[in-house]
């Protein structure tokens, strides 16, 4: 057993040695800084950002990320190449003697998201470089996948942007009166064939409910099938001639077609108003 | 390979650029290359054009510098001129508008120096201190250069007026420029020090814009100095600054410096140079004799790489000057005493020092960069 005089005579004319390990200290550093490459807003600027610590903290002769696969593959990151090309980057990954200096790693692999990270260094990898070598490939690829997820997600919005816009044009360029009614019964979007139909422009009705902008003859029409459609979630269909200005009553064929939303409610009504009084009149 | 070197404090700066050409060329004969190191008080067009007259149609690159390093010690003003003759391969550029876009400036520059088919050698990269992201200049230089060129250089500076700098190559000089030269044929060897070690515990560049630290742990950088260092007034910050710098790490443990200079109103610092953003480091401290030891180990550095000297191009850090004083002298002692004390020495005062401890070019402060050249061995 080791006594307290025995411990006592060790320690004796000693003096603790203060240790800075530098090294630790590099790693610890390292580390935390690693984790900051989230912070990069595009693909661009992470590729700077990359570029730059790993220049910095590992001291990279050589480093490259090529995207995609087979004839794909692109680099989209180069640091110490000529020309920036896969093949530039393939013969420097394949050249020989080299193997102790280089890593290459690759993520996602057979997808169309694959990337392969290729990083050499002057002086061979120790177990401490390719430690936080790995630690940077994979925040850098996480980082890859959150910017091109992000990129998709804008496209696909893009998309629907365009798609809302050509299908808003379209409404705005048939001949018939189509408005939508939300639950209040008030207009959210009336196209501008009501412009032609009464004169008066589309920003007089959006907003307002029916007896706010019809006259009392009228909107005791209409009324009751906007409402019939809310209650019942069921089409309303009607042909009538409607006294729009004193002395014109012109003949119109209404529908009110209630939207059913997800939890089986009718969210709104989109209401079609067309014109048939040519047709009433050489009816039979 | 032949080397001259030459210093004239003459006060007319065409009187001293034939003087320094005369001197220098008359010990390596005709040059191939000359590198011409001037400070602020030489009208740049009077001293190049008294150059070019001397040295027989030899490329030329070179800078205004914050001071000239000779054998005899730092030279506040003067013309320095080290000729190399030979049959090293040289070539030259003068890119201008360095900081409308920093990176193709570099990329631009390494494009014309390739453009004579040299492949391997040594790049001096002489970019004005002041205006754009040097760190961007070099990554452009570097990326399209690649790994197979060394590369050294520093800022341009004048006298720290903050004013304006000129580069030059035999083509003419211009301000907001980087002139840079790539040579081949000769065999150069590098060393590189600082002698700052870390103080407490690491830092982080919470937000920084280029040269400017605004937070650094999320407060503002000032008050995460003033944590560290006590409660200094912004006007002793300029002092206490000096002498403790920024240092990140590399994985291998080494140091690139960043040097404060002042301090603004809303408590954020300006540096000499950018600092990377979200980087983690450390705020530095040195003993003057760290800082001359670890100069002589960079000259013994780079000497061992060479098989017979034949000149010695130093880039020193301006604020290390003002940091040692009259001891900074001591250090070009050391210096000299690890290359051998017969070589001709030549070097600039600089705003940054160009110089790598792996293979790949990193913008440096408060740091020494010696670079010692001879013959390629047979």
């Amino acid at each position: 057993m080791i006594g307290p005089d025995l411990i006592k005579s060790i320690g004796a004319g000693r003096k603790p040695t203060p240790v800075f390990d530098f090294g630790i200290v590099a790693e610890l550093s390292a580390l935390h800084e690693l984790s900051a490459l989230a912070f990069a807003e595009s693909e661009q600027k992470l590729a700077q950002e990359a570029t730059e610590k790993v220049i910095r903290l590992f001291g990279a002769r050589y480093f490259a990320v090529l995207s995609g696969k087979g004839d794909a593959m692109q680099p989209i990151i180069c640091s110490g190449f000529k020309t920036d090309t896969k093949e530039e980057v393939w013969a420097r990954m394949a050249s020989p003697g080299k193997e102790a200096h280089q890593l290459i790693l690759t993520f996602n692999e057979g997808t169309d998201d694959q990337d392969l990270v290729f990083f050499e260094q002057a002086r061979p990898l120790d177990s401490r470089a390719c430690r936080l070598f790995n630690v940077f490939a994979r925040r850098l690829e996480d980082r890859l996948a959150a910017l091109r997820s992000e990129m998709r997600r804008r496209e696909i919005e893009k998309q629907l942007r365009r798609s809302e816009t050509r299908f808003l044009r379209a409404l705005e360029y048939v001949p018939v009166v189509i408005a939508i009614y939300n639950a209040d019964l008030r207009i959210q979007y009336i196209n501008s064939a009501i412009t032609t139909f009464t004169g008066r422009p589309t920003s007089n009705y959006t907003g307002k409910q029916d007896d706010e902008i019809w006259p009392p003859a009228v909107s005791k029409i209409c009324l009751p099938l906007l409402r019939k459609a809310f209650e019942t979630g069921l089409p309303q269909s009607l042909k009538t001639p409607l006294p729009l200005k004193t002395h014109e009553t012109r003949t119109v064929h209404l529908q009110y077609v209630p939207l059913i939303g997800e939890d089986g409610a009718v969210n709104e009504v989109v209401h079609v108003m067309e014109e048939i009084t040519g047709q009433k009149e050489i009816e039979p | 390979m032949k080397a001259g070197v030459a210093f004239s404090n003459h006060s007319d700066p065409g009187h001293a650029g034939c003087e320094v050409a005369q001197q220098a060329v008359s010990q390596s004969g005709p040059p191939v290359l000359s590198i011409l190191f001037t400070t602020d008080a030489y009208a740049p067009k009077a001293v190049l054009d008294a150059v070019l007259k001397k040295i027989n149609g030899s490329k030329l690159l070179g800078f205004c510098c914050g001071g000239i390093i000779t054998t005899e010690g730092v030279q506040t003003q003067g013309v320095g001129l080290c000729t190399l003759s030979g049959n090293l391969r040289t070539t030259t550029t003068l890119q201008k508008g360095l900081s409308r876009n920093p990176e193709e400036a570099g990329r631009n520059a390494g494009e014309a120096l390739l453009q004579d088919g040299i492949q391997q050698g040594t790049v001096i990269a002489l970019p004005d201190g002041f205006q754009a992201d040097l760190s961007e200049v070099l990554r452009g230089l570097y990326n399209r250069m690649g790994a197979t060129f060394r590369y050294i250089g520093g800022g341009a500076g004048d006298n720290l007026k903050f004013f304006k700098t000129h580069q030059f190559t035999e083509q003419g000089f211009a301000n907001d420029a980087l002139a840079a030269a790539v040579v081949d044929n000769i065999a150069v060897s590098t060393g590189i020090g600082h002698g700052w070690t870390p103080m407490g515990d690491p830092l982080v560049m919470t937000k920084v814009q280029g040269k400017i630290v605004y937070e650094i742990d999320g407060i503002p950088a000032f008050e995460a100095y003033r944590k560290r260092l006590g409660d200094i007034s912004k006007e002793e910050f300029q002092r206490q600054g000096m002498f403790h710098p920024l240092g990140f790490p590399d994985v291998f443990g080494q140091y690139i410096i960043r040097d404060p200079l002042t301090v603004n109103d809303d408590n954020s610092i300006n540096f000499v140079t950018e600092v990377p953003s979200h980087a983690v480091g450390n705020i530095m401290e040195a003993e003057i004799k760290q800082l001359i030891e670890t100069a002589e180990r960079a000259g013994k550095q780079a000497v061992s790489g060479v098989h017979k000297p034949s000149f010695v191009l130093l880039f020193d850090c301006i604020s290390r000057v003002l940091l040692m004083g009259d001891r900074f002298n001591k250090e070009i002692r050391a210096i000299r005493n690890a290359v051998g004390p017969k070589v001709p020495l030549l070097g600039a005062l600089t705003f940054g020092e160009i110089g790598s401890y792996e293979d790949v070019p990193l913008f440096h402060n408060k740091t020494t960069v010696v670079a010692v050249g001879g013959d390629v061995a047979e």
